[in-house]
């Protein structure tokens, strides 16, 4: 059997533009897993795994398809086997059929796989099976099942909710651009029609723009903001994407009744994946702190619709409503409470507050040192050199929580309209813009104490609120609040907040007075607003002067812009790579058409005929023949091709000063005789050609 | 080459050429005086002068009738030359046609008496009766500018332009030329019919007297000698030579038999003679497309068992016109 097998150097237009394409789309899919190890572990291992698996798929081009499709199930098997042998012990003994199948469900209905504990080993063990494959198939030409590996994997990544619309966009083009141009490729097609494939991509990318009944359609794709534009901290999400301006909305959320205030905790983050968080695992229990505690009972009443159950940290005991309990040990309703649905929580508040990690050691439990000192590799050195030389004096957990939090808090500015999100968050907060609004400083926070090698998460909630009556705090959707918590051995999570308070309590105050111009309705409280918000727990007392202006007036520009959700996606930041790869498609499709419609070539004729470069007179007067037989068929017809000049000019009856161009065009290149008058006087005849529409 | 050695033996001669303007103002002499007697066919005429010019042959194809001879005596009257004429049948011998070596009694040896064929302008009538060995013995004289009777060499007069007619009919008792015989011819014309208003001209002046037997010579042989080096010397730029090498291999390309180098050699000559006729002293595309087809068509073998010229070569000269861009680069 001679089949041609190896085809690695055969270079064709149309099969670098396929292979290009399958780059993309494999690219595309392996993005996910890309991002994934970047969160959780060591990038060196995302490509050595990529690279090994390349080469297996160059290696194996001398295989038939069946044994390496063979071999791509045995990656992918091994892989899967491995990941379940480094899996907890409490999953591997739980482990069935019915485990995995349910699993698989779970997963594909939108469950981020940054949520799985273990993502690493999985993520590792997902990228060689569809690289292998891939490339296997793109490198013999066989497109179509290329595509459909990688298709795959993409399709598993969009069902898992992963895949942004932008990458499954370039995605899905780039899966029709490798196989249209594959296919052309094989039959040795012409410019013309790999243009009509350029074009029919243009299409597909430009179409959900006009047509934007497409769900996340247009404004999801090109706004060049992947995640929802505002920030939402009040419900209790397992992720949540940061950056964009925040939602400050004056409306009260609930009431609690307790005999102290507190921070009303929502949700505990562990896993930092750069433009958000994620809450790894699910089931949990609640749990009282370690170290002393004094209790606090509180019965919260919601006021409006609520998905999250606030509560003070740690909440120990849950009364009235159906509930289950996160990784993070916050409760969360089963349904979401309705308008004044109460519950009654009981936490275990520890006692001393920050004091509570003076006297902590190190010796962090191996759980938590695996789950709370995870960093982004992406998000670089330049940020541990920071926290580094902000933490320099410190020498306990404690010091090094209170330098980072004041460092925070007088060096950066606080803003509600914070530059538009992307995939560095906290790397562009600290070392970029400067400004931001609790998500960054809480962000930042966490990951210069996990640079620091001290455990810490990211939690959401609400600040106290409003006292409203004696042991009665109203929360309004403005109080909503992100916060940090340190480990501290032996004793629990300690809360730090570092928030500039009073630019926050500014920014909040703001979109109060606001609201109670135009939607008074909402507030039913608000003769008390503006003078006794709280201000109780937050240990900050440096607040510059300087920061406190900045902030209010930037305040003052948010709260006006709350009623209509402004996006924030204002910043001089270059679109995504993705965004600029479909820019590239619709770029290339347009001029396909335009080309198509000899657009492109007429406007540069346009200025051709008019700019004749200066030169030796025989090029001269050759330019000016050229474009007096270019104007000349623009105005009758082209010169065939067996005409001679002469004959053309008889046959269009052309007028005198294109009859004289040509016989001094005719001087110059039959008898090399030519001068720069005779050079002159070609530019006047075209000239006079040009300007004279008179026929002769 | 042939041809090129006796345009080599003209150069080194060294005729001093005429200005371009005298030669064509003696080519529109001589296109008038034989526009006097013949009418209407002042376009063959000029193909006969520009094959004059290009020091080459003319063969007129016509029925019999039509004027051709008469065109080529008020060609030869009006150049102050010698004109004779040879009638070809079928028992025509070669030395009926270059002379032979008489015995000269008084003198005790040969001597040798020229045939018709030492002329300015020969007239070869209906040159395909004659058998071949007489054909090829006035081709030879063609093609050398001189004859060879019994081993001594005479050279004809300088210029010799023969002008063969061919009978187009009656096609029995023939002898067509071979294909290379044919080559040798620089142009073929046709003479055609005239329509009623000419014929009307032509019935006027020939009651009577014969118009052909005033023609006055417009001209010397010395000053066509001349005018034959001024196209010689007429400027062929590189992309015309290209463009005259394209034409020739599309032929080629489009036929059993295509044009032959010599046939390229004849066409850019022409196109020379053609440029002296508009009064320039270089060729452009237009001059080697108007001779084209006079030129070609009938060395030209449209496909394997046709004949040499007919309506098929001169369409596949007309395409190859087609094809080619006179204007490429």
């Amino acid at each position: 059997m001679t089949r041609r097998v190896p085809v690695l150097g055969r270079v064709t237009p149309a099969r670098l533009a396929a292979l290009a394409c399958v780059a993309v789309l494999s690219a595309s899919s392996l993005a996910v897993l890309y991002h994934v190890v970047d969160v959780v572990g060591d990038l060196t291992l995302f490509w050595a795994v990529f690279l090994g698996s390349l080469a297996l798929a160059a290696l194996a081009q001398a295989v038939r398809p069946r044994y390496a499709l063979a071999v791509g199930v045995v990656l992918l098997g091994a892989g899967l086997s491995a990941y379940v042998a480094t899996a907890p012990e409490s999953y591997a003994r739980s482990l069935s059929v019915a485990r995995v199948a349910d699993d698989a469900v779970t997963l594909l209905t939108g469950y981020s796989v940054l949520r799985m504990v273990n993502v690493l080993v999985w993520a590792l063990a997902m990228i060689p099976a569809p690289a292998f494959l891939t490339w296997y198939f793109a490198l013999r030409d066989r497109y179509a099942p290329a595509v459909g590996v990688a298709g795959l994997a993409l399709g598993f990544f969009v069902l898992t909710g992963d895949s942004t619309g932008t990458a499954t966009l370039v995605g899905a083009l780039a899966a029709a651009g490798a196989v249209g141009l594959g296919t052309l490729d094989s039959h040795g097609a012409t410019r013309r029609q790999l243009e009509t494939v350029g074009l029919v991509l243009a299409l597909v990318a430009v179409a959900p723009v006009a047509v934007s009944v497409a769900p996340g359609g247009s404004g999801a794709t090109f706004s060049g903001v992947d995640t929802a534009p505002t920030t939402s901290l009040t419900s209790a999400e397992e992720r949540i994407g940061l950056g964009g301006a925040l939602d400050l909305s004056p409306a009260v959320q609930f009431v609690v009744r307790a005999d102290r205030p507190g921070y009303w905790r929502v949700g505990t983050y562990d896993r930092y994946t750069g433009n958000g968080w994620v809450r790894t695992g699910d089931g949990g229990s609640l749990a009282r702190p370690e170290g002393a505690s004094e209790r606090v009972t509180q019965r919260v009443t919601a006021k409006r619709p609520l998905s999250a159950m606030p509560a003070v940290a740690e909440p120990v005991a849950v009364d009235d409503v159906d509930y289950r309990v996160t990784s993070g040990g916050t409760p969360v309703p089963e349904n979401a409470l309705t308008a004044n649905e109460s519950y009654r929580v009981v936490s275990e508040r520890l006692r001393g507050g920050q004091r509570a990690l003076y006297a902590a050691g190190t010796d962090y439990p191996d759980g938590i040192e695996r789950r709370y000192l995870q960093v982004p590799d992406t998000t670089g050195d330049e940020v541990d050199a920071l926290a580094a030389n902000v933490t320099a004096n410190a020498s306990t957990p404690y010091g090094t929580a209170r330098a980072i939090e004041r460092w925070l808090e007088r060096t950066k500015t606080y803003s509600l309209d914070a530059p538009a999100a992307n995939d560095h968050l906290v790397r562009t907060f600290l070392l970029d813009t400067g400004t931001g609004y609790c998500v960054h400083y809480a962000s930042a926070m966490v990951v210069m104490l996990r640079a620091e090698g001290v455990p810490a998460r990211f939690v959401t909630g609400y600040t106290p609120g409003e006292r409203t009556g004696l042991g009665t705090w109203t929360v309004r959707g403005v109080d909503s609040h992100a916060w940090v918590e340190v480990y501290a051995p032996d004793t629990g999570w300690v809360r730090f907040d570092p928030t500039p308070t009073g630019a926050r309590i500014d920014a909040e105050q703001a979109a109060l007075e606001d609201a109670t111009g135009g939607d008074g309705g909402a507030d039913d409280t608000n003769e008390a607003a503006t003078t006794s918000t709280s201000t109780s727990t937050t240990p900050t007392t440096t607040t510059p002067t300087e920061t406190t202006t900045t902030t209010s007036t930037t305040a003052n520009a948010t709260s006006s812009a709350t009623g209509t959700r402004m996006d924030g996606a204002s910043g001089p930041t270059l679109p995504d790579p993705r965004t600029l790869l479909l820019w590239v498609a619709v770029a290339l499709g347009v001029g396909a058409v335009a080309r198509r419609l000899g657009l492109l070539e007429r406007g540069y004729r346009a200025l051709w005929v008019r700019w004749l470069p200066e030169g030796d007179p025989e090029a001269v007067v050759a330019g000016a023949h050229e474009r007096m037989l270019y104007v000349l068929a623009r105005r009758h017809r082209p010169r065939e091709t067996g005409e001679t000049v002469r004959e053309y000019l008889d046959a269009v009856d052309a007028p005198t000063p294109a009859r004289r161009l040509a016989s001094l065009h005719e001087r110059a290149r039959y008898r090399g005789d030519v001068g720069s008058d005779d050079a002159a006087d070609a530019r006047r005849a075209l000239r006079e050609l040009r300007g004279g529409n008179a026929r002769p | 080459m042939t041809e090129g050695s006796t345009r080599a033996a003209d150069a080194e001669r060294g005729v001093e050429p005429l200005p371009v303007a005298e030669a064509r103002a003696l080519v529109e002499r001589v296109t008038e005086n034989v526009g006097e007697v013949v009418v209407g066919k002042a376009d063959v005429v000029e193909d006969a002068l520009v094959a004059l010019l290009a020091r080459g042959h003319l063969l007129l194809e016509d029925v019999p009738g039509v004027g051709k001879t008469v065109l080529a005596r008020s060609l030869a009257g009006s150049i102050d030359g010698t004109f004779s004429r040879l009638q070809f049948t079928p028992d025509l011998l070669p030395s009926d046609v270059t002379g032979t070596n008489v015995f000269d009694e008084a003198a005790g040896g040969f001597d040798f008496h020229p045939g018709p064929v030492f002329g300015n302008v020969v007239l070869g009538d209906e040159i395909n009766r004659a058998p071949p060995k007489t054909q090829s013995a006035l081709l030879e004289a063609m093609a050398e500018g001189q004859v060879t009777v019994d081993g001594e060499t005479h050279a004809l007069p300088d210029p010799f332009f023969v002008v063969a007619t061919q009978n187009a009919v009656e096609r029995d008792r023939v002898y067509d030329l071979p294909a290379a015989e044919v080559d040798r011819f620089t142009k073929k014309c046709t003479l055609g019919y005239p329509d009623v208003e000419e014929e009307v001209e032509v019935l006027g002046r020939v009651v009577g007297h014969h118009p052909v037997a005033d023609v006055e010579p417009v001209t010397d042989v010395a000053a066509l000698r001349r005018a034959r080096e001024t196209t010689a010397r007429v400027e062929t730029a590189e992309p015309v030579r290209r463009y005259v090498a394209r034409l020739v291999a599309e032929t080629r390309e489009r036929a059993a038999l295509g044009v032959s180098p010599r046939g390229g050699v004849a066409l850019l000559r022409c196109a020379q003679a053609r440029a002296v006729l508009d009064g320039r002293d270089y060729v452009v595309p237009d001059d080697v497309k108007r001779e084209a087809r006079s030129v070609l068509a009938h060395r030209v073998r449209a496909d394997a068992g046709g004949d040499l010229g007919g309506e098929d070569a001169t369409r596949v000269v007309s395409r190859a016109l087609d094809a080619v861009d006179p204007e490429a680069p």
